[in-house]
């Protein structure tokens, strides 16, 4: 009896102990192989200080890509720090930055280094702090988040190199020791590493530009792959448009890791407007991936995509039934086996379209209760909208607080607005207060993706970007 | 009346020492009374007894003379006197008291020397009461001296060694000796008046050119009276047979050592005595580290005695008479010595023989000794030497590039220091540079290193060796003691096999688990002593647990010093015995173990003091004690651990063949077999499963890491399976031949199978250890010292950081080593960490993206470069990834004051743009913020300017240089009034700089020393320590001696060693 006690008791836990063991390791080996990828974000309210990194833009008048960069300070104490601003040639020049309570401070390239390229470090004492940087040309504003943290690659997937295009990329290393970097490119015809764009030494402190379309010519697509084989480094790209039915100048960061969700809350066609999502894969392996989009009236079955390692594939939503003219949606590019892509969406207006100019955004790679946008502006030159989209099974309640000048001013009509699960909703921030400098936060009960869009009336100029999270 | 010459048979004087023999004197005389020899005359030398012989000798050989000497003088000068007081004999036959011949031993000694010519004969010695056993027939020895008997003792006696032939000694009890050969030599060494005559006396006859042989025709009974301890004692007295071994082993030492020294000729005493003397110290090493210090001190005895002025110049003298007398040279002398070293052989043997040692010995008088053992010995020994022999080869083999090169300073194998000065001067000091320094006790590991390496003469390398791969021996003669109770040599082998083939050890060679290797070689000592205390047939013993807390906490302590979390594994194992038991029955008994267990850790926290008391202060870190825990992300699962497949030997499925084998006693077992069987299962599962569920974070207590807790489940799985031999021994015969057979075949094999992957890894010469390591990439760092003294801030997997560092946040560790890779120093953390909290502090608010510029932070730290290792060993081996929590590189990469350094794949290297010196002039604006605590003064104050000074390092705590004029000169240590800048001999004044460190106002500059003032409390606390050390050691050997343990494993005398008198 006592040996088959021992025997059954021994055999009962060991059994045991590997019926849980398997059970462990099956629910662990779900779990996500890829990194989330990182969006800017603010440093916590915590923070001794916080940096910013912006890489694109020109102080050279004249420059389709004259830029300049808005600091914004959602918190309730001053910001004080320093601008670097780090040209391609020649010196770079610090400059004291303060920033008021529930305010935001706009400094123009062009005013401290007038160079063809410029890169700015904005370092601050404090946390909250959000950064955004702006190009304004006779093509048109375009505008983007600053990087809160450098990386060892980037990557860009759309872009173009057409007779009419100059496609620019900047890189800027703001760190004590040089970097060297790899340019890869996937293209509509096929992959691309010109040896020209192989070990791009970026020195310690500088930005060093490269007009990507001298070595990889008349490409209607081009995705990007920055590979920093020593050292980190922050990445945008610059491009610029003429042609007819393409005119227009965008500013993007690149995304320094491929992501298996990409959010973007909004989405619209009409005549003389063309939408283009772009997904790369930089990987080896293929990517299935969805991409789910909601309609603001109907709904839509999802694109069914697989993108080819090291390749392209562009969704252009005029082309597809299911997607209606005139209807606005929200999208979501979800990969299903683990393969990580890099997701972009562009648009291009011309007449009839009310506005005009193009817009290239990423996607977000993850939601927030609290986002913050630095630049902005609402009145009879700039149209504003904001459109937050709710991703979530549960109904949120979004309010939008305007910094005007040191005051945190709650937008009349704007609070506790509902919006459903899975629904987006637009907002034209005119239509509750005109500023001629609006930076704006939004805050909200449950997660969401909010992104903003100004519009300059009368002229070309498209400045979409996502906001940059405060949480 | 005949005129045919008469055959007259030479004169033989036989020469009879006695000195108030017991009742054995009667018998050995009549039988040379009895003697068939015509021409033998008998003297007695009664070598100053208390009572006159005359009487005894006359009732038995009324014509023997005897001669009595005033006083004892010893049985070489009492067998002198023969020279004067007999002329004319041809031979002696110098006798024993206590040995009977045979009635024609004389006539064949005789007629031997005739037809061989030998100047000596030695006959064959048998037991006294059982003469078909023998004890000696001739004997030899090797270049030191060290007997080697030509026969087993005991060996039984079928004329098997019957053949006549040449011995290089000729065994005292009765012996043959050509009478002007005798006075040519001299006679005896008189100083030898006890043991060892008979070897110098047979040693210098064939310098002078006889033979000696031995003659085993002619049977000599011998009692061996001295050594068996009958003379002087009273019938039925009890024999302290280990007192009595304390008095003959500085005899045969100090005889033996003057037999070198006197007989061999200059050119091979200069080649020989070297080695003797290397091996000296290495029994004497032994000795201390065994316990047996009698041998220790008695080796110390003889070199000293005769390298003594007045032994010194004896020897000189007769090496002057050898030399008058030599005819052959020590070439034609050695021939008959035995080649190595007999010390060596004995000893082993005399390691493996102890039970049957044991079995011979005959402790109580009247009783004849008991040699039934005798003639299975040579058999029941050669299994043993054979399977230690192979797996000593195999553990040779399989280590052979680590023995011949260097121990690849991976995971905690930090390369020792250079000599074992620094160690003690940490000790001694009081202050530890660990981290950002404390004024904490060091760890006691320091001063034990510290006096290994001084005995070692400072080879720091070998004790290193020794301490890694010498675990692995160590562990199986402590399997094999462990189990000694099973009764079954075969049993006891499985043991040691399975012990030695479980991948554990090996795999911690591999990944530098330097502790686990250290429990592993200690750990069956422990639980030996463990088991004892249950009481338990068949390892209990009838004393209280008590009795062993003492032992047992000594050598908990010693081990503790080296593990700190030794303690909490002992413990543990306790609890896993008594659940078994519980599970098995006779828990009562096994509880027993938990009070010793927890009794034993006590004393051990007693003997560490004052370190142990470190651990039980507030502010004290566990993860000091059981290491920071891994990421529980790459936790091992079940089966990894059940195969202790924690690094590249156990995969599966030759990893699983243990488990097999280990069933077999809870299928055939009965009694005790089947209930060890099933407690070992339930300590081995409750190992495993601690390992597991505390890899997964379900046990929210810091744990031992996971190989120390896999220790007791392999020395449980080799008990299993080697229960399951003694089952098959025992319990299968009882058994009708069916399924139970097959079971014990299939274990069998799984044994032979389990010992594969060892065997397949033993061919690569390192058993996978990396071939580079950290040390050697970050050479490159000592040059940089030149810009001033710094630290290195190494962040990442506790298993990738090759130093013990301090837990961070869940499987992230970090810890601060100085100029470059960490040092062995570096292996034990402070029990907290204190400032170097900064550290982690910095890190912190870096990961939570609260700082761009933890450069800055950590500038006053002296951190010049932070290290973040994805790998145990660079990137060229093929160890596996071990990568740094996701967040921790992104957030270091995002901080705009460090620099990334190009290196080796496997490391991230950054510097920090912004570090300050270890001892520096501060510039203006790091004076201004070292006035401050806050971190926003430092983030903005500009730190640049700072100059090293006091570049010249003597030791951790001293160092010397020229000091500007009006600077502040800072020490980035920990705040310490005790920490002295002395310029031009005047003290400069002391401030606390960044509210945490030391800075000192100089005024007038010059040639400055900054030292350490070592407190009077340390000096206190060591003198404490050691008291409490020595107490504790006397007590052990009082106990000891109390319990009259004499078991063979005590024993300070190797079988060979047993000469009898």
């Amino acid at each position: 009896m006592t040996r088959v006690r021992i025997l059954v008791v021994l055999a009962l836990v060991v059994v045991a102990g590997g019926v849980v063991d398997r059970y462990v390791q099956r629910q662990s080996r779900w779990g996500p192989s890829v990194a989330t990828a990182g969006m800017p974000e603010a440093a916590p309210g915590s923070a001794l200080s916080s940096t910013w990194y912006c890489a694109g833009g020109s102080g050279k008048p004249g420059s389709p890509f004259l830029g300049g960069i808005t600091v914004a300070n959602p918190t309730d104490h001053d910001v004080e720090g320093t601008v670097t601003v780090v040209p391609d040639q020649g010196d770079a020049k610090t400059v004291p930055l303060t920033v008021k309570p529930s305010a935001a401070t706009t400094l123009a390239f062009a005013d401290v280094v007038p160079a063809a390229y410029v890169g700015a470090l904005v370092d601050v004492d404090s946390g909250q702090v959000v950064v955004e940087h702006w190009v304004a040309g006779p093509a048109g504003t375009a505008v983007a988040p600053c990087a809160s943290r450098a990386s060892r690659q980037w990557f860009f997937a759309g872009g173009a190199t057409a007779r009419d295009a100059q496609l620019v990329l900047s890189l800027y290393n703001p760190f004590p020791e040089d970097a060297i970097v790899d340019l890869s490119f996937a293209t509509n015809e096929g992959r691309a590493a010109p040896a020209a764009f192989q070990g791009i030494v970026v020195p310690a402190g500088r930005v060093v530009a490269r007009d990507l379309g001298e070595h990889v010519r008349r490409r209607d697509i081009i995705a990007t792959h920055v590979q920093s084989r020593a050292g980190r480094l922050v990445a945008d790209q610059l491009l610029v448009r003429t042609g007819p039915g393409e005119a227009g100048v965008s500013v993007r960061l690149g995304a320094p890791a491929p992501a298996l969700a990409w959010y973007f809350p909004d989405g619209y066609y009409t005549h003389g407007i063309t939408e283009r999502y772009t997904l790369f894969n930089p990987s080896d392996l293929e990517a299935l991936v969805d991409l789910e989009v909601t309609l603001d009236e109907g709904a839509a079955e999802p694109f069914e995509l697989t993108v080819p390692p090291h390749g392209v594939v562009t969704v252009t939503p005029s082309s597809e039934e299911r997607l209606p003219k005139g209807v606005g949606r929200s999208a979501v590019v979800r990969v299903y086996n683990n393969v990580g892509v890099v997701a972009e969406r562009s648009v291009t207006a011309v007449p009839p379209a009310p506005r005009a100019g193009r817009a290239d955004v990423l996607g977000a790679t993850r939601t927030a209760r609290l986002w913050a946008f630095a630049y902005g502006a609402a009145g009879p030159t700039r149209d504003q909208w904001v459109i937050v989209h709710n991703p979530g099974v549960l109904a949120t309640r979004v309010s939008f607080t305007a910094l005007a000048d040191g005051q945190p001013l709650a937008l009349e009509g704007l609070q506790d607005v509902a919006i459903g699960p899975g629904q987006r909703r637009a907002f034209r921030v005119g239509e509750h207060v005109q500023r001629d400098s609006l930076s704006l936060v939004v805050r909200s009960t449950g997660d969401v993706v909010v992104q903003r869009s100004v519009f300059v009336v009368g002229g070309p100029g498209i400045a979409d970007s996502l906001g940059i999270p405060l949480d | 009346m005949s005129t045919e010459p008469q055959a007259v048979a030479p004169p033989v004087v036989a020469v009879v020492v006695t000195r108030d023999a017991g009742p054995w004197l009667e018998e050995a005389l009549a039988a040379l009374g009895a003697q068939d020899y015509p021409n033998l005359s008998m003297l007695v030398v009664d070598d100053g007894g208390v009572e006159d012989p005359t009487a005894r000798v006359a009732g038995v050989l009324p014509t023997a003379y005897v001669r009595r000497l005033p006083e004892r003088r010893g049985f070489a000068a009492a067998a002198n006197e023969v020279l004067h007081v007999v002329e004319g004999a041809s031979h002696f036959l110098f006798c024993h008291d206590d040995v009977a011949p045979d009635g024609d031993a004389v006539r064949l000694l005789v007629e031997e020397a005739f037809r061989s010519n030998a100047g000596i004969v030695a006959p064959k010695l048998v037991d006294w009461a059982q003469p078909e056993r023998l004890l000696q027939v001739g004997m030899s020895i090797d270049k030191s001296g060290a007997p080697a008997l030509l026969v087993e003792r005991g060996e039984l006696d079928q004329e098997q060694h019957d053949a006549v032939r040449d011995v290089f000694v000729a065994p005292g009890g009765a012996t043959l000796v050509r009478a002007d050969l005798f006075a040519t030599l001299g006679g005896f060494d008189e100083v030898m008046h006890l043991y060892g005559e008979d070897l110098d006396l047979s040693w210098r006859a064939q310098i002078a050119g006889a033979r000696v042989v031995v003659a085993p025709g002619a049977r000599v009974r011998h009692l061996e009276a001295t050594s068996s301890g009958r003379r002087g004692a009273a019938p039925g007295e009890r024999v302290d047979l280990e007192a009595l071994r304390d008095e003959v082993r500085p005899l045969q030492l100090r005889h033996r050592l003057r037999a070198v020294l006197k007989n061999y000729s200059t050119f091979h005493l200069v080649r020989v005595l070297p080695q003797i003397a290397l091996l000296a110290v290495g029994e004497f090493l032994y000795g201390l580290l065994t316990g047996r210090r009698g041998t220790s001190r008695d080796i110390v005895g003889a070199w000293r005695w005769n390298l003594s002025k007045q032994q010194r110049a004896d020897i000189r003298q007769r090496r002057r008479a050898v030399k008058q007398v030599r005819a052959f040279p020590d070439s034609e002398v050695r021939r008959l010595q035995v080649r190595g070293s007999a010390r060596m052989t004995a000893f082993v043997r005399g390691q493996l023989a102890a039970d049957g040692r044991l079995r011979r010995r005959a402790p109580v008088l009247g009783a004849a000794p008991r040699l039934a053992a005798g003639a299975g010995t040579g058999d029941a020994l050669r299994l043993p030497l054979a399977v230690m022999g192979v797996l000593a080869a195999v553990l040779l083999f399989g280590s052979r590039d680590l023995l011949g090169g260097r121990l690849s300073a991976v995971g905690q194998l930090a390369p020792f220091p250079e000599g074992p000065w620094p160690l003690l001067r940490d000790f001694f000091s009081g202050w530890r540079s660990y981290g950002l320094g404390s004024s904490s006790p060091a760890p006691p590991a320091f001063a034990f290193l510290g006096l290994a390496g001084t005995v070692l003469l400072g080879a720091m390398g070998v004790l290193q060796k020794l301490l890694v791969l010498g675990m692995v021996p160590l562990g199986l003669v402590g399997m094999f003691r462990l189990t000694k109770p099973l009764a079954s040599r075969r049993a006891r082998l499985v043991a040691v096999v399975v012990y030695a083939a479980v991948p554990l050890p090996y795999n911690d060679i591999a990944r530098g688990h330097w502790r686990g290797l250290l429990l592993y070689g200690a750990f069956p000592w422990l639980l030996a002593r463990l088991l004892r205390a249950t009481g338990l047939e068949p390892f209990g013993d009838r004393s209280s647990w008590r009795d062993h807390v003492l032992p047992l906490g000594v050598l908990v302590a010693v081990v503790t010093a080296f593990v700190p979390s030794a303690p909490i594994v002992l413990v543990l194992t306790a609890l896993a015995v008594v659940l078994g038991a519980a599970l098995a029955g006779e828990a009562r008994d096994s509880a027993r173990m938990i009070g010793l267990s927890l009794g034993a850790t006590g004393v051990a926290v007693v003997l560490l003091f004052p370190w142990s008391l470190d651990f039980a202060l507030p502010g004290s870190e566990w993860a000091a004690l059981t290491g920071v825990d891994a990421p529980a992300g790459r936790a091992f699962g079940l089966g990894a651990l059940m195969r202790f497949e924690t690094g590249p030997l156990g995969a599966p499925p030759l990893g699983w063949a243990f488990m097999v084998a280990a069933t077999l006693p809870l299928v055939i077992g009965r009694s005790w077999r089947l209930q060890w069987a099933a407690r070992s299962w339930v300590l081995a599962l409750s190992f495993w499963g601690v390992a597991w569920a505390g890899g997964r974070d379900w046990i929210d207590v810091p744990l031992p890491a996971n190989e120390l807790l896999l220790v007791p489940a392999a020395v449980a799985l080799a008990m299993s399976t080697a229960l399951g031999m003694a089952a098959f021994e025992i319990d299968l015969p009882r058994y009708r031949f069916g399924w139970r057979q097959g079971v014990s075949l299939a274990a069998a094999t799984a044994v032979f199978i389990g010992a594969v992957p060892v065997l397949l890894a033993s061919v690569g010469g390192r058993w996978h250890q990396p071939r580079q390591d950290f040390d050697h990439l970050l050479s490159w760092m000592e040059e940089q010292r030149e810009q001033g003294d710094f630290r290195v801030l190494w962040l990442g997997d506790p298993e990738a950081v090759p130093m013990a560092g301090w837990r961070l946040r869940d499987g992230v560790a970090y810890g601060a080593s100085h100029g470059g890779a960490p040092t062995l120093a570096d292996q034990w953390p402070a029990a907290s960490s204190g400032a170097a909290g900064l550290l982690a502090d910095a890190v912190e608010l870096a990961t939570a993206g609260e700082t761009t510029k933890i450069g800055r932070l950590l500038a006053p730290t002296a951190v010049r470069y932070v290290v973040v290792p994805s790998k145990a060993s660079p990137s060229r081996d093929r160890t596996r990834l071990l990568p740094p929590p996701p967040g921790l590189v992104d957030a270091l990469d995002a901080q705009i004051d460090l620099r990334l350094v190009a290196s080796d794949p496997s490391l991230r290297v950054y510097e920090n743009a912004a570090w300050i010196p270890v001892r520096a002039a501060l510039g203006e604006g790091a004076v201004a913020a070292s006035r401050t605590e806050g971190v926003d003064e430092l983030l903005e104050a500009d730190l640049g300017g700072s100059t090293p000074v006091l570049e010249r390092r003597r030791s951790d705590t001293r160092f010397e240089g020229e000091v500007p004029a009006g600077s502040e000169v800072y020490l980035s240590s920990a705040a310490s009034g005790r920490w002295d800048l002395r310029v031009d001999g005047r003290s400069a004044p002391r401030r606390t700089a960044f509210g945490w460190a030391n800075a000192y106002s100089v005024a007038d500059g010059g040639p400055a020393t900054l030292r350490y003032r070592t407190s009077p409390l340390r000096w206190a606390a060591i003198a404490i320590q050691v008291a409490l050390w020595v107490y504790a050691v006397r007590a052990l050997g009082r106990r000891r001696r109390d319990a009259g343990e004499v078991g063979p494993e005590r024993s300070p005398v190797p079988a060979a060693e047993a000469v009898p008198a």
